[in-house]
């Protein structure tokens, strides 16, 4: 028997479902018959669906914060004793929940443009909101009769307590990493349905991406706030060490922020040259069709991943939705060629366009590399019968070489100039940068450095060394033009180019971010089991483990290691506490108790001293330890917080002048 | 009660819905509005467009000739815009 409130919330998600087709059929309709009340009308219906899946999902969140355990789904991911904070986050934690958050987002996104293209773009939005709203009815049809979070427990069972939630994802960091990731994925619908919306209405121009850009930069930002904190949590929570292990699902969210970065980049040449139109179009195709897929990885059980949390039969449907997309959106794209092609055409190689161009090329081909990578071990059991798995060497391999491509064309690429460089022009701009990495190339080659670690840092010298001098010559010719003082120059060229200098700023978190990847070819551990007063080395400090204590918490027992670290022949640096868990340690049944290693790490801008409390053993009052010395993996941190920087500078609005 | 819920939150939603199909067909002078402010917000963009271009010409992005020819085809488009404006503006 359920409630009142969860009756809501199951009737709204089933009434979501017929609104979303009335939607279509009312707009269908319009288009045929040219009657805007039958527009009206249709928004109407998809205003209504929305907020409809909105309703169904508070609802759902409320039964999760009340712990209604009359519901399969709150009974399974929560228990009385989880935190708040993770009987919200419980809402994704679970497939059926995680679909009905999927649908939210993209019912608020829904809200959002259609409150944004109330009176413009009218010839666009009727197709536009078809089009999401056929996606949202393939996630509510999953909602409503595969997967639904409403279901109640079966009939005469009464749960007086839930099974509780993972302790894994029981971390502030991973309670807003998934929504962030899927505020990511599910963006790209919208950049999709106005690409979808003009290829139908015979709109060759520019105008749906001037229209879907900001679109494109909150959706690629959230995918890669969302990838980040991802990599922040495996860093802070997993206890392996690394923040990226080419998981098959950290590789489902990489790949549409690939693509969709070329797109960003390539949309540029469109606005700019008019060239590029069905290259951008193949671009938001694949790049949504990837947002779908990574869905798809992570809700289908199909890959065996740190991330997954949730394995399920809906694979096939996701597959042929993830099919039927690509056919229909191709079918399209070739249907309308004739319209898409333009007469003007890459004048030279050495051209701002064939910096972008080539940038598409390399960003391509590491997301191919990356699906084949992580598809392979799927293709080789379908084929072969055994699953050959592809681990991070195979992808450090090919992506090492790919990444460091990627970096020089950052320093390149916005020092070229639209339609030719002439050679005047290519020796000023790029003496002084070419200068400096060779003096840096010089001093890195005497301290020892070689192969990969020296081609990266002396990339980073020279793409920030471009980034500068761009900053330079913007304030030369402001100053050159309106005689403005240098600081005032700097702040007016900043607000007057938003998008130019914002993405300066993302180029150069993405040069520090590099040179954090690259601190990781210096890591030092060790695994080593000692008992209280005991002492250790490692890269030149002494651990000494003081003492052992323990503590009972609402959720968890926990006993808690103090560590004294000490640099050799400096002094004191740090005291750690790691901490080993057993989540459901008040359940009498054993099997349920879960142990989790809550690790601790001292934080400075060249290394992290990262340890881990792998185990303890009672009888011998013996603990097992993993400490990590890891070089300048703040860095990559650092350079998290400055993408996110500037891309918000990048998106901020600029005034403009009647 | 949940019966009564489920109708209201039914019944409502379809008048909703319904009611714009038992309305005349709207007015010409809502097309305009909105035709208006397409046209604003295409000018708009175009003379952002026009300062980008006199920056990139100043960092040496783009040729003397090049300048040239950009900013007479973002004018003369604007200038079709502006007229359009004052078409829409005297009706």
């Amino acid at each position: 028997m359920i409630n009142t409130f969860a009756t809501l919330g199951a009737v709204s998600q089933n009434l979501a479902l017929g609104f979303s087709l009335l939607t279509i059929i009312l707009l269908l309709f319009y288009i045929k018959n040219n009657d805007s009340r039958l527009f009206i009308s249709g928004r109407r219906a998809a205003l209504i669906s929305a907020a409809l899946v909105v309703i169904a999902t508070m609802v759902l969140a409320r039964e999760l914060i009340v712990s209604n355990f009359n519901l399969e789904y709150v009974a399974h991911y929560t228990s009385r004793a989880t935190p708040l904070l993770y009987k919200i986050s419980a809402l994704w934690a679970g497939q059926a929940g995680s679909l009905l958050f999927w649908v939210f987002i993209l019912a608020i996104y829904v809200l959002i443009i259609i409150y944004q293209n109330w009176n413009s773009n009218q010839s666009l939005m009727p197709w536009v909101i078809i089009i999401v709203t056929t996606i949202q009815l393939f996630f509510l049809f999953m909602t409503n009769f595969i997967t639904n979070p409403f279901t109640p427990v079966e009939a005469g069972i009464i749960v007086a307590d839930g099974n509780g939630l993972n302790p894994l994802l029981q971390n502030v960091t991973m309670a807003i990493h998934p929504p962030t990731l899927y505020l990511g994925y599910v963006g790209f619908a919208i950049p999709f349905a106005f690409a979808m919306a003009a290829m139908i209405t015979k709109d060759s121009s520019a105008n749906w991406i001037r229209i879907v850009r900001r679109w494109t930069l909150v959706t690629w930002l959230a995918l890669g706030i969302g990838i980040l904190l991802g990599a922040w949590w495996a860093y802070q929570e997993l206890g392996w060490g690394g923040y990226w292990a080419w998981d098959p699902v950290e590789n489902a969210s990489l790949m549409p922020w690939l693509t969709a970065t070329a797109f960003i980049h390539s949309i540029i040449i469109q606005e700019k040259r008019d060239m590029l139109r069905v290259w951008n179009m193949v671009l938001i195709i694949v790049t949504f069709t990837l947002s779908i897929f990574g869905t798809f990885l992570t809700r289908s059980g199909i890959m065996s991943s740190v991330h997954s949390f949730a394995t399920s039969s809906l694979g096939p449907l996701f597959l042929g939705f993830v099919f039927l997309i690509l056919v229909s959106s191709f079918l399209l794209l070739i249907y309308r060629l004739p319209l898409m092609r333009t007469t003007n055409r890459i004048e030279s190689f050495i051209s701002r366009e064939s910096g972008f161009l080539f940038n598409n090329v390399v960003f391509i081909v590491m997301c191919f590399a990356v699906f084949w990578g992580t598809m392979f071990p799927v293709l080789t059991e379908a084929v072969r019968g055994t699953k050959i798995t592809v681990g991070a060497p195979f992808f450090n391999q090919v992506n090492i070489p790919i990444g460091l491509a990627l970096l020089l064309l950052t320093g390149i690429g916005p020092l070229l100039a639209w339609r030719r460089t002439s050679k005047a022009r290519l020796i000023k701009q790029f003496s002084w940068p070419i200068m400096i990495s060779l003096v840096g190339l010089v001093v890195l080659l005497l301290i020892g450095m070689k192969g990969y670690i020296l081609i990266s840092f002396t990339l980073a010298i020279f793409v920030t060394t471009t980034i500068l001098l761009e900053f330079v010559a913007g304030i030369m010719a402001r100053k050159r033009r309106f005689g403005e003082p240098a600081p005032l120059a700097f702040w007016r060229m900043l607000r007057k180019n938003r998008h130019r200098y914002g993405g300066y700023i993302v180029h150069f978190s993405i040069v520090l971010m590099f040179v954090g990847f690259t601190g990781k070819a210096f890591d030092k551990e060790i695994e080593i089991a000692v008992r209280a007063g005991d002492k250790f080395h490692l890269d030149g400090y002494e651990f000494e483990l003081a003492k052992i204590s323990t503590i009972e918490r609402s959720n968890h027992f926990a006993w808690i290691a103090h560590l004294r670290v000490t640099e050799i022949g400096a002094g004191p640096v740090t005291e750690l506490f790691p901490e080993k868990r057993i989540y459901f340690h008040r359940d009498p049944d054993q099997r349920k108790r879960q142990p989790h290693s809550e690790l601790d790490i001292h934080t400075t801008l060249m290394q992290d001293i990262y340890s881990v409390f792998s185990g303890y053993d009672s009888q011998t009052e013996s603990a097992s330890f993993k400490i990590m010395i890891n070089p300048l993996v703040n860095w990559v941190w650092i350079g998290s917080y400055i993408f996110v920087i500037g891309t918000l500078f990048a998106l901020w609005p600029q005034r403009r002048k009647q | 009660m949940e019966i009564l819920l489920i109708f209201i939150l039914f019944a409502g939603s379809i008048i909703l819905v319904a009611q714009p199909l038992f309305k005349p067909v709207s007015k010409a002078t809502k097309t305009i509005v909105i035709e208006l402010k397409n046209l604003e917000d295409q000018k708009l963009a175009l003379y952002h467009q026009i300062k980008q271009i006199e920056l990139e010409s100043e960092l040496g992005l783009l040729t003397e000739e090049d300048y040239s020819s950009t900013r007479f085809r973002l004018k003369t488009e604007a200038s079709g815009l502006i007229g359009q404006i004052n078409e829409l503006k005297k009706k």
